[in-house]
């Protein structure tokens, strides 16, 4: 038996396994599992930290969340560790801590993906796509996934100009007992030389204002053993190898105010910094596995936010403020040129501002208006760069209606683009309006069953890169455009105090992408040009489910799973050869599970992802196929009260099954691994 | 009522969630993907072996080396790995023929592969790093007088000796050197500096063969790539400015000045190559996708066909063009994405025939006439060299029935003798060899002169294809001509090797084999030690494995057997076989170029084990000297190439 049959049936067993045991939820019985639906009345459009379970069902399009307790249970330390259990999901995981991790959701693209940062877009003009293996879960509140858009239509028009949101949302200050003061210190550390200390603090600041200061320092040397395999038969030879330059030190630094000056008029202001250096291991290359990687990367990314709020009987108005600055640096000592090296610096700024009205015109119906201004610049050392700048006018007009048993939005985004070159040839991209409609209805008064669907168009940009990147840069190329359908249902029941929770999400969509922006290499390895060449049609199925059982007292039992089926074939040309093969990277079978169990001892949770076999080339050959894999981890924790204060340790089992697997090929996956954490609030 | 529909809400609860719950064990089953199939196998007449290397996509390792087979209609996309049980690497840039060798050039990788032609299998994999271990990465092939030439992206020429299989020197040139050629005693390497864009190198590095230094540079246009030569001696370069405002370039440089003679400006030019003094251009624009190939004619320094395709066969993009014999094979790379394909077209400008799908990027075509280069014979008198094959009988095996066991369809045993001696009477640069098959195959070979026997010194050296982890030892036997007669009918001795006193060796050794039922079964043995086994099949080898000119149904072998030397290193089902040199006295045991392949004559002992000291010898007997399968590569059987006279020259 070949080790890639082998490896094929245990995917399918595991996956077999993962529905046995069902469906469901890490959440507790505390969390009160009621159906608020008062709150959907609200204008301010508050979420009920403790009802995320209920917002995902209500949702008109498909939304996931991860509190920070579900994160908790999930072996995660970065936030692509935790996206990885979302449904419909593909994250490109280049392997190790330092590795670059994106996200494309529903098989887009991962440039189709916005990620925003307590509500803010972060952005990366020059790629394009968010490396968010580089975004800590350290002081992490919540992550959300929404597919379209979320129902929220009082946020910043950028939220609605992206095919899916990633949301990250950091914890804010919470003080008991009138002590003006609290905090936590935490030291984590594993295999891999992994070392992670973090600490915030959280003080009040008079009546009106409060600040939380976070910092975490992050290093590991990453360098895991790995078998290096010459070919796929399982009688092929392998080589027993670790992997080098996987160096990582990250450092960050953030600081949040917050302003409440009344019930209707709020505040935030951040600032934010990120710094890092790493080693960028490259491939795995046959016979040259210690000489190939010995590239640096050196990152830093500074932003400071500002967020202001204010609510009237039937209006509410916001404004939004950032300014961001990245810089990064890019050495190559082994390069073949006559310098014996390479190295080029990158730096990019944002300058935005966003202000939104909201106006509910009878109780159930309400209408927004969002618009946003921003200006991306980027400098680079590069020859004859072209210095681009891009300004951005995005205004939405959203509307919403809400009952009981009915809601639905609809949304108009109208972009404007300017670019501005020094040196060359600009792109001149037309304006376009993008529309979205989304309704989630009811139909059985006393079931909570729901019926979904939306409908979404909208495009991205083509990337500096995609347009002005020395020879590959094509200033021609249009932007890449999307559209979404989904019909889904939702359906979520309590049986009782011991099953405070059942519930299941089933969406089927089609989606398909235009104007594919594609690189083709050209004779020699140095010219490369972009193309808006490819056709991409796409047919899924996304499934979530959690339950939560509570059979004793004190203990209680969560399980979740979630299963992605997608056919995402390459539709370019009728006579090519790679016509309706599906696209490289992207599984047609994908899924998760979670189980926590918690009893008055310890705490345990398990985690699983897995994934079918994909392939790394355009054709569904033999030769392109990247097996599939299933990666397993475990957790144990328990939490002592030292009296007012809070002991937390943990100890996590990382891909217990150790197999260096493959989510890029010739990228290996770190084999078994071991975390442990002490961490003390005060 | 109230009660009722309460429970009717539950069941209806329940039956909802058990749906639910079958659809999603029914998801579940849902199969994962198929691979897609290939396009189908073309069958396309012809002579001789093509093989097809394809460079594949940069840090995906899958360079690969299709084989098409005229004879047997067969195209085999992952020979290479087929046969190696490993891919060769990342980036497969060029690829040569040399004396029944391939030479592969492996970028990204930094290796040449260095394989037997016939059998696919690797000889010697040379890695190019410099002292500090940073990555040579090595682009181009040219080939002479048992050299093998490599330009290096570092600015170097690396130099490969055949025989050593080994860098024996390197030349510096100047940056990034791309094409090369030979021509008038000297090497001409395109510097095209690539990597200091925009700052391009525009030079041509003329490097003497003979001290192999640097001896000029030409300067050409800017950013030079491919070069070739005509038959006098006259060089082309296509030099490919800057891919903007400076356009590519057509130019020509004077062998006997060393100056650029003529640059072509109206001919934009990608690649060429040239055959029977026509050159072949191609250029591929990659902004409209228009391609075309002119045909230009050195002599007389004019195109004579602007368009060299006559049929209207349309190219996508073609990837690389090689001119061999009158015709010219093109590669297809479409969208560098897909599968490419080989056309061939005749030189008239018509499509001969069509390979689809042989593997990703292919960018070099190589055809070889193995049963031509066996014929191919330097018989020349007065050699170091062996020159006759007197016996060849070798034991079931592999590679028995294929012309590395000088066989043809429909051979006799007085045809395969024939065959044996065409294939081994050149020079060792040339390579070809003969496999003995399993345990007791044969050589017995002569020489023009007899070799003394110059006490404490090694005195001949045979050539096999052993190297670290594939010794295939063979028995050495020395005979001299005492009756005077010139055949080899006198007393033979063994040359006792390390394992001579091994308690483990069988003396008095005797195996007869037998032509199995079905010709393409296992070959069974019985020992007269009342043992019996059999020789493996592999699966790359298909074809029968007991000798086909062989009338009798059976024969019988007879020697010392020596103990297996074989061990998978690795955890099975997965196979990684070592092969160990035993430490000296083996023909096959060690690589060609060590000390370990050399052999004293002073080792000689009679049948007693009385050590014999003899003048000299005059022919040599090898026998494959163990019995043993493994695995997937099979069974162990000597491989012989050919002995020198390590004295011959010196007074």
């Amino acid at each position: 038996m070949t080790v890639d049959r082998y490896f094929g049936f245990s995917v399918r067993f595991r996956a077999c396994v993962l529905v046995m045991f069902g469906f469901a939820a890490v959440c507790r019985a505390s969390d009160g599992f009621v159906l608020d639906t008062t709150a959907v009345y609200d204008i301010q459009e508050v979420v009920v930290t403790e009802n995320y379970r209920n917002s995902e069902t209500r949702s008109t399009a498909p939304l996931q969340i991860l509190s920070q307790k579900k994160l908790a249970t999930l072996n995660a330390l970065q936030v692509s560790d935790a996206v990885k259990y979302f449904s419909g999901v593909t994250v490109k995981d280049y392997g190790g801590i330092g590795g670059l991790k994106t996200v494309s959701v529903r098989s887009l693209g991962a440039a189709h993906t916005a990620v925003s940062y307590n509500g803010m877009t972060l952005s990366d003009c020059q790629n394009g796509q968010i490396d968010i293996g580089r975004l800590s879960l350290e002081n992490v509140d919540m992550l959300s996934l929404a597919n379209g858009q979320s129902d929220q239509i009082f946020q910043a028009a950028r939220l609605f100009a992206s095919a899916a949101v990633l949301n990250i949302r950091t914890a804010a200050p919470k003080f008991e007992d009138d002590r003006p003061v609290n905090g936590k210190l935490a030291m984590r550390g594993g295999s891999f030389g992994l070392l992670n200390p973090s600490a915030y603090v959280n003080v009040r600041l008079g009546d009106r204002w409060s600040v939380h200061v976070d910092g975490e320092w992050l290093y590991s040397n990453g360098q895991y053993p790995y078998l290096l395999h010459y070919g796929s038969a399982g009688t092929d030879s392998v080589s027993r190898e670790r992997r080098q330059n996987t160096d990582v030190n990250n450092l960050r630094a953030e600081a949040m105010f917050y302003g409440s000056f009344s019930d209707t008029d709020e505040m935030q202001v951040q600032v934010y910094y990120y710094g890092s250096e790493r080693g960028l291991p490259g491939a795995t290359i046959y016979y040259n596995t210690l000489n190939f990687s010995s590239q640096r990367l050196w990152d830093n990314t500074f932003f400071a936010q500002a967020h202001y709020k204010k609510d009237w009987d039937k209006w509410a108005f916001r404004v939004d403020g950032k300014y961001n600055f990245g810089y990064t640096r890019y050495l190559d000592p082994t390069m073949l040129n006559s310098a014996g090296r390479e190295e080029n610096t990158y730096r990019q700024q944002e300058y935005y501002v966003s202000a939104g009205g909201l106006y509910k015109i009878i109780p159930n119906l309400s209408v927004s208006l969002n618009t946003d201004a921003f200006v991306n610049t980027l400098w680079a050392d590069l020859t004859d760069f072209s210095f681009p700048v891009r300004y951005s006018w995005l205004t939405a007009l959203a509307v919403k209606y809400v009952s009981n048993r009915v809601l639905a939005t609809g949304s108009l985004l109208a972009t404007l683009t300017e670019e501005q070159v020094r040196i060359g040839q600009s792109a001149d991209i037309p304006f376009r309006l993008s529309p979205y409609a989304s309704v989630s209805v009811q139909p059985f008064e006393r079931v909570d069953l729901r019926v979904r669907a939306f409908y979404k168009n909208i495009f991205r940009l083509p990337t500096f890169n995609d347009l002005y990147y020395g020879r590959v840069g094509n200033p021609d190329l249009k932007p890449e455009t999307t559209n979404q359908y989904n019909l889904g249902l939702t359906y979520s029941v309590r049986i009782g105090s011991y099953v405070p929770l059942l519930s299941f999400t089933a969406d089927a969509y089609h989606n398909d992408v235009r104007d594919k922006i594609v690189a083709f290499p050209s004779k020699n390895i140095y010219t490369w040009t972009m193309l808006n060449y490819g056709k991409v049609s796409i047919n899924g199925l996304d499934l979530t489910g959690e339950a939560a059982f509570y059979p004793w007292e004190k203990i209680g039992l969560s399980i979740g799973g979630t299963y992605t089926y997608q056919r995402a074939l390459n539709v370019t040309d009728p006579d090519s050869r790679e016509y309706r093969h599906q696209i490289p990277y992207t599984p047609r079978v994908s899924g998760s599970g979670k189980a926590a169990l918690e009893t008055p001892w310890v705490n345990l949770a398990y985690s699983v992802v897995w994934s079918g076999h994909r392939y790394a080339v355009n054709q569904n050959y033999t030769e392109n196929r990247v097996p599939g894999y299933s990666d397993h981890s475990l957790s144990v924790s328990r939490t002592f009260h030292i009296g007012r204060t809070e002991l937390a340790c943990s100890v996590e089992c990382l891909n217990l099954g150790g197999k260096n697997y493959e989510v890029v090929r010739y990228f290996p996956m770190p084999g078994r691994s071991w975390r442990a954490s002490v961490q003390w609030k005060w | 009522m109230e009660q009722k529909n309460e429970n009717m809400i539950r069941d209806f609860k329940i039956s909802l969630f058990t749906w639910c719950l079958a659809g999603l064990f029914g998801l579940s089953a849902c199969n994962d993907m198929e691979d897609m199939p290939h396009v189908d196998a073309p069958v396309v007449s012809g002579k001789g072996q093509l093989y097809i290397l394809s460079e594949g996509l940069f840090n995906l390792n899958n360079s690969t080396l299709a084989l098409y087979d005229f004879e047997t209609q067969q195209l085999q996309t992952d020979f290479f790995q087929t046969c190696n049980r490993r891919g060769l690497g990342d980036t497969g840039n060029d690829m040569g023929l040399y004396g029944g060798k391939l030479y592969i050039a492996v970028n990204v990788s930094s290796q040449i592969e260095v394989l037997q032609a016939a059998t696919g299998r690797s000889l010697a994999r040379i890695p190019l790093f410099n002292e500090a271990g940073v990555a040579r990465q090595p682009r181009y092939l040219a080939f002479d007088g048992g050299k093998v030439y490599v330009t290096c992206y570092d600015g170097y020429v690396a130099r490969i000796d055949t025989v050593s299989l080994e860098v024996d020197a390197l030349a510096a040139c100047g940056r990034n050197p791309e094409g090369l050629c030979v021509a008038n005693g000297k090497l001409y390497v395109a510097n095209s500096g690539g990597l200091d864009y925009p700052d391009y190198d525009n030079t041509v590095s003329v490097i003497d063969l003979a001290t192999f230094q640097e001896r000029k540079r030409i300067t050409v246009g800017m950013n030079p790539g491919r070069v070739a030569a005509d038959s006098r001696g006259n060089v082309y370069v296509v030099s490919r400015g800057n891919y903007d405002d400076i356009p590519y370039r057509f130019q020509k440089i004077d062998g006997a000045a060393d100056e650029l003679a003529r640059s072509f400006d109206e001919i934009q030019a990608l690649d060429f190559t040239i055959s029977d003094d026509i050159a072949y251009i191609y250029h591929y624009n990659h902004t409209s996708g228009e391609s075309w190939v002119k045909v230009f004619d050195c002599a007389t320094e004019q195109v004579l066909r602007d368009n060299f395709i006559t049929d209207g066969t349309v190219l996508e993009t073609p990837y690389s063009i090689n001119a061999i014999g009158s015709d010219v094979y093109i590669t297809e790379a479409y969208n560098f994405t897909v599968w490419g394909d080989v056309l061939c077209f005749s030189a008239d400008g018509r499509l001969k025939f069509r390979l689809n799908d042989v593997g990703l990027n292919p960018n070099k075509v190589v055809l070889a006439q193995l049963s031509e280069v066996a014929s191919d014979t330097a018989q020349t008198s007065g050699s170091p060299y062996i020159n006759r094959v007197w016996e060849y009988m070798p034991a079931p095996g592999q590679f028995v029935n294929t012309e590395t066991s000088a066989y043809e369809t429909g051979f006799t045993a007085d045809d395969v003798l024939a065959q044996a001696n065409a294939r081994l009477l050149q020079s060792p640069a040339k390579g070809a060899l003969l496999s003995l098959g399993a345990w007791g195959g044969y050589i017995v070979v002569g020489f023009d002169h007899t070799i003394p026997n110059v006490p404490g010194e090694y005195d001949f050296k045979v050539y096999g294809n052993a190297y670290n982890g594939s010794a295939e030892p063979g028995i050495v036997l020395v005979s001299a001509d005492a009756n005077g007669n010139g055949l080899p009918d006198d007393e033979w001795y063994e040359l006792a090797g390390s394992e001579y006193g091994n308690p483990e060796v069988l003396a008095d050794y005797e195996v007869t084999y037998f032509r199995p039922e079905a010709l393409t079964d296992s070959v069974c043995w019985t020992d007269n030690r009342g043992q019996s086994g059999y020789v493996a099949r592999v699966s790359y080898h298909g074809q029968a494995y007991y000798p086909a000119w062989l009338e009798a149904d059976s024969y019988t072998l007879r020697g010392r057997r020596l103990p297996g030397n074989a061990t998978n290193t690795a955890t099975p089902p997965a196979e990684n076989w070592v092969l160990a040199s035993f430490p000296w006295g083996y023909a096959d045991n060690q690589s060609n170029a060590s000390d370990g392949s050399n052999f004293k004559i002073d080792w000689a002992v009679d049948k007693d084990g009385k050590s014999v000291q003899l003048a000299g010898i005059d022919f040599v007997k090898i026998y494959t000297a163990v019995q043993q399968n493994c695995g997937w590569i099979g069974e162990t059987s000597t491989e012989f190439c050919n002995i020198e006279d390590l004295h011959y020259g010196q007074d």
